[in-house]
């Protein structure tokens, strides 16, 4: 007779077993014993954890909210991280944290929440409720105001020093020339050693960061942060690229036309470009791994919509309204379907396809 | 060089199992020795016998599947998935084949057994109570009275659904 006490277990089995659980269900199941508490909160479980959890993608929206209080418009910030996967069902639950001031990133289920009082940074896992404020980074206590910046966060665990990694770019407001500084400011987070570091890349010194915090300018993809920069000497918009695992800054052609409305964000796993032209119709441009680009559709033509928040799945891409009678609301299209669907979001400032 | 087109395989209790070795390279453990010519002779495995007539049972209908993915043979296949739903049944309801087999698939390394077991352990787990998973698995609670409320205090919000 086979023994069924499940310690007894190689530690593969049991890491393999209940990283198939839903993070709630992990949490809950911390307090059957130690073993399985200091095991779940490893980072290989984490890792193994998000991996085997990665299929279940559920919509997230950042929104501005304006409420009437007393005569006044106050507006505040909703969360809301929609219930069904299928967005079928639109209903949502509001899961904001106590601490929100400004979401700056997010990558893999951590969202990375800047205060905007101390400049501080926060990371928040929403589906584990925790919380861990970061250490100053350089020129965070300076006076110097920061261009809305983008951060990414790396969770491939980087394998050299058995850690995470945590991406911060940004740009310094220069008070004696009354305009942000050209040169951005690069900076790494290592989670083990809870410390920043500066990372001085191949003549940043070209390019000028556009406001990251909005959407459409940086994305992140298979270890490899993008954004849409203007590289200053030819007045040109270009992309680069970061690698996490080796730190290299790399420039990667765009097509030709792409215009100052132009947005990047993540196709189907691909990096891929939004253009929108005089039509009102948009081009879909998606870069293979030889980095070329191909026309992969056109959409629309849409009146009184942008296409801002990028795709979801199965073809389908989120639609801005600036029309007066929407004023701003969420819209997701699918193209296969025709078929547009308002969901209820006024004013969305982020939106992210999240996973626990 | 190998010459036959079989293995055969030594249960804990001395059972013989001959199976082509075609169907047993599904065995990450297995393929290295038949590539290393060393699984010419009887293999011995620390597998009751119960246990391992029940992993080349399964081992032969994912072969069997895996070949005939080319042809629609609406027959065949719902055949296959009837039987591989009696499988998910059968393990479900028996923690000790459920256990041994999680073993077995684990020493013999055969990945696609494994992550199904793991899946059926998974979906086992979820629907109980701290309590009952450890009367399930045997687990003593090894915390201290104030060690538990630590956890409960961080985590009990987990349990309201």
């Amino acid at each position: 007779m086979l023994t069924t006490n499940i310690n007894s277990f190689p530690e593969d089995i049991t890491i393999e077993i209940l990283s198939r659980l839903p993070a709630k269900f992990v949490l809950r199941f911390r307090c059957v014993c130690k073993s399985w508490l200091e095991l779940t909160k490893k980072p290989s479980f984490i890792s193994k954890h998000f991996q085997n959890n990665s299929t279940r993608t559920r919509l997230f929206v950042d929104a501005s909210v304006t409420s009437a209080v007393v005569g006044m418009g106050i507006v505040t910030s909703a969360l809301y991280l929609f219930h069904d996967e299928k967005l079928a069902n639109l209903s949502y639950e509001d899961i904001k944290p106590q601490i929100h001031d400004k979401f700056v990133g997010y990558h893999d289920g951590l969202f990375c929440i800047m205060q905007s009082s101390t400049n501080r940074l926060t990371i928040w896992n929403p589906a584990t409720r925790e919380f861990r404020n970061l250490p100053n980074y350089k020129y965070c206590n300076s006076s110097n105001r920061l261009i809305p910046p983008s951060t990414f966060i790396c969770l491939e665990s980087d394998p050299i020093n058995n850690d995470f990694k945590l991406l911060f770019v940004h740009n310094l407001w220069n008070e004696k020339r009354k305009r942000y500084g050209k040169v951005p400011n690069v900076q790494v987070y290592g989670f083990r050693t809870n410390s920043w570091r500066e990372v001085h890349g191949h003549q940043l010194d070209r390019y000028f960061v556009l406001n990251g915090g909005q959407f459409g300018t940086s994305t992140y993809l298979k270890k490899v942060c993008y954004w849409l920069v203007i590289a200053d000497t030819r007045d040109l918009k270009v992309i680069l690229s970061f690698h996490m695992d080796n730190e290299v800054f790399e420039e990667i052609k765009i097509p030709p036309h792409v215009n100052y409305y132009s947005s990047i964000s993540l196709y189907e796993d691909s990096l891929s470009i939004v253009i929108p032209d005089a039509e009102q119709c948009f081009e879909i441009w998606v870069m293979n791994d030889n980095k070329c680009w191909a026309k992969h559709l056109t959409l629309g033509p849409f009146f009184n919509f942008r296409i801002n928040f990028g795709f979801w799945k199965n073809d389908a891409f989120f639609l801005e309204s600036n029309s007066r009678i929407y004023g701003g609301c969420l819209f997701l299209h699918e193209h296969r379907t025709k078929e547009i669907k308002n969901l209820q979001v006024t004013d969305p400032q982020f939106v992210v396809i999240y996973k626990e | 060089m190998a010459t036959t087109s079989t293995v055969k395989l030594r249960s804990g209790d001395n059972e013989v199992f001959e199976v082509e070795k075609q169907v047993m390279i599904q065995s990450g453990t297995i393929r290295n020795m038949i590539e290393d010519d060393a699984a010419d002779g009887e293999i011995p495995l620390q597998i009751s016998s119960r246990n391992l007539a029940k992993v080349v049972e399964w081992c032969k209908c994912m072969q069997h599947r895996d070949r005939n993915n080319n042809n629609d043979n609406k027959e065949e296949e719902e055949e296959e998935e009837e039987w591989e739903k009696k499988f998910d049944e059968e393990v479900s309801e028996d923690k000790d084949l459920h256990f041994g087999l999680l073993l077995a698939a684990n020493y013999l390394e055969i990945p696609a057994l494994l992550h199904r077991l793991c899946q059926l352990a998974a979906d086992i787990v979820k629907g109980k109570t701290p309590e009952e998973i450890r009367r399930t698995f045997n687990i003593k609670k090894d915390f201290t009275p104030e060690e538990e409320e630590a956890v409960m205090d961080e985590h009990g919000w987990a349990f309201h659904d």
